[in-house]
């Protein structure tokens, strides 16, 4: 009777424990599959017939195979049923993802190794401007013009050495020449910098959530060419809201600046972007 | 002589199956729904702070969603779908964080193609004359 007793006991321990389990409904196939398991199932056949999943994301891939199992065996209600298919459709899509992503990479990485091989590499931007050719000039503000003689002369371009008067001792006596401005930022618009200022950016240059916006940052990639003038400058970046900064800063970082190279620091109505010190080639 | 099982009260037998059995049933999961609403909401700030949804914002909100239902079924004493809402909320964005890398990749890619292209034209350029 004992033995009896114990046994019983034990079997309804067993049913108690086992009737919480999913696999219990499973095995009696209570519960239709979701259809969202058949599109998954679809799925992940594709994933399964591309060789590049297998080799880039295999966890993810068998974490994909399992989870559209289960969905295609589910239990537990329609409910349960509904969420195995969700997960599944999604582990399907996180192993497609993963091999996109790893094929992004990889192709980065052999685009910086051709990138190195051809003079690139950490200094990139530097090489790029030792060769001033290929970068887009910056807005220059054309040089005044000298009081014009009666024999009218073409405006000195920038580039060009001033041409010589015709008949220097009948004209007046030329004013001492002003001194070429500083030339203007590449940059037009509401990002134009001013007081030595490389950049100057907004309020309105930054979203609610303290991000760049696209013109803010396209404004910032178009730096760049000033910014490799003077390779071993230090850049300053001021402004009064930390995040705005910080923004700015891992925009810079992302585009190829280098880290040691940039300071942050708060202050001012508006970020501000600019050489640190008076020795700019430093 | 044949060997021989103790004599044992019925109640010494209980707790030794019942280990079995849970044993047995190991795919049940040991993290508490709120535990998993935790640590989906971790994610979920983790995501936000890396700019996920600069890249990916329709499923980043999908898990918000998901996490919001998770929080209700909570407070609804349906621990089995808040679990599962939690779960659902923690594969959104551990979706939407690997579909923003591969966007960022890509521009990466794009951006050193640039430089690429520039410096192959540079190498193929002749040099201007008298310049230094």
């Amino acid at each position: 009777m004992r033995r009896g007793l114990a046994a019983s006991l034990a079997g309804l321990a067993i049913a108690m424990t086992l009737s919480g389990c999913a696999t219990t409904s499973r095995m009696l196939g209570i519960t239709q599959p979701d259809p969202l398991a058949a599109k998954a199932a679809l799925q992940l056949q594709k994933l399964q017939a591309d060789p590049q999943v297998a080799q880039r994301a295999p966890d993810a891939l068998l974490a994909a195979v399992d989870a559209v199992h289960a969905a295609q065996h589910p239990g537990g209600g329609a409910w349960y049923a509904h969420h195995l298919a969700f997960v599944a459709a999604k582990r399907v899509q996180i192993a497609r993802a993963l091999t996109t992503a790893s094929e992004q990479h990889q192709a980065y990485r052999a685009l910086v190794a051709k990138r190195d091989s051809l003079g690139g590499g950490n200094s990139s931007i530097a090489t790029l401007a030792q060769q001033p050719v290929a970068l887009p000039p910056p807005t220059v503000v054309a040089a005044t013009p000298l009081p014009q003689p009666p024999a009218a002369v073409a405006a000195p371009t920038p580039s060009s050495p001033p041409p010589k008067l015709v008949a220097a001792s009948t004209l007046p006596t030329a004013p001492e020449p002003e001194p070429e401005p500083e030339p203007e930022p590449a940059i037009k618009g509401p990002f134009s910098g001013t007081h030595g200022a490389l950049l100057l950016m907004p309020a309105s240059s930054f979203t609610a959530r303290e991000r760049l916006t696209s013109g803010a940052r396209d404004a910032l990639y178009q730096l760049l060419p000033s910014l490799a003038q003077f390779p071993q400058a230090k850049i300053l970046i001021t402004g009064p809201v930390a995040g705005h900064v910080a923004a700015v800063h891992k925009q810079l970082v992302d585009f190829g600046v280098p880290e040691w190279r940039l300071t942050e620091q708060h202050g001012g109505d508006a970020v501000e972007i600019r050489f640190q010190g008076e020795d700019q080639t430093r | 002589m044949s060997p021989s099982f103790p004599s044992l009260p019925a109640g010494a037998w209980l707790a030794p199956m019942v280990a079995l059995v849970l044993v047995a049933c190991a795919g049940t999961p040991v993290v508490t729904p709120a535990q998993a609403i935790q640590q989906a909401a971790t994610q979920l700030d983790q995501a936000q702070r890396h700019y996920v949804e600069d890249y990916d914002s329709p499923t980043l909100k999908q898990a918000r969603a998901k996490l919001a239902a998770a929080h209700k079924a909570l407070a609804a004493q349906q621990p089995k779908h808040a679990r599962a809402l939690a779960q659902e909320a923690d594969l959104s964005i551990e979706l939407a964080t690997i579909q923003a890398q591969a966007s960022r990749n890509t521009a990466n890619r794009k951006h050193v193609q640039r430089q690429v292209d520039t410096l192959e034209q540079l190498s193929h350029e002749p040099p201007a004359g008298g310049a230094p």
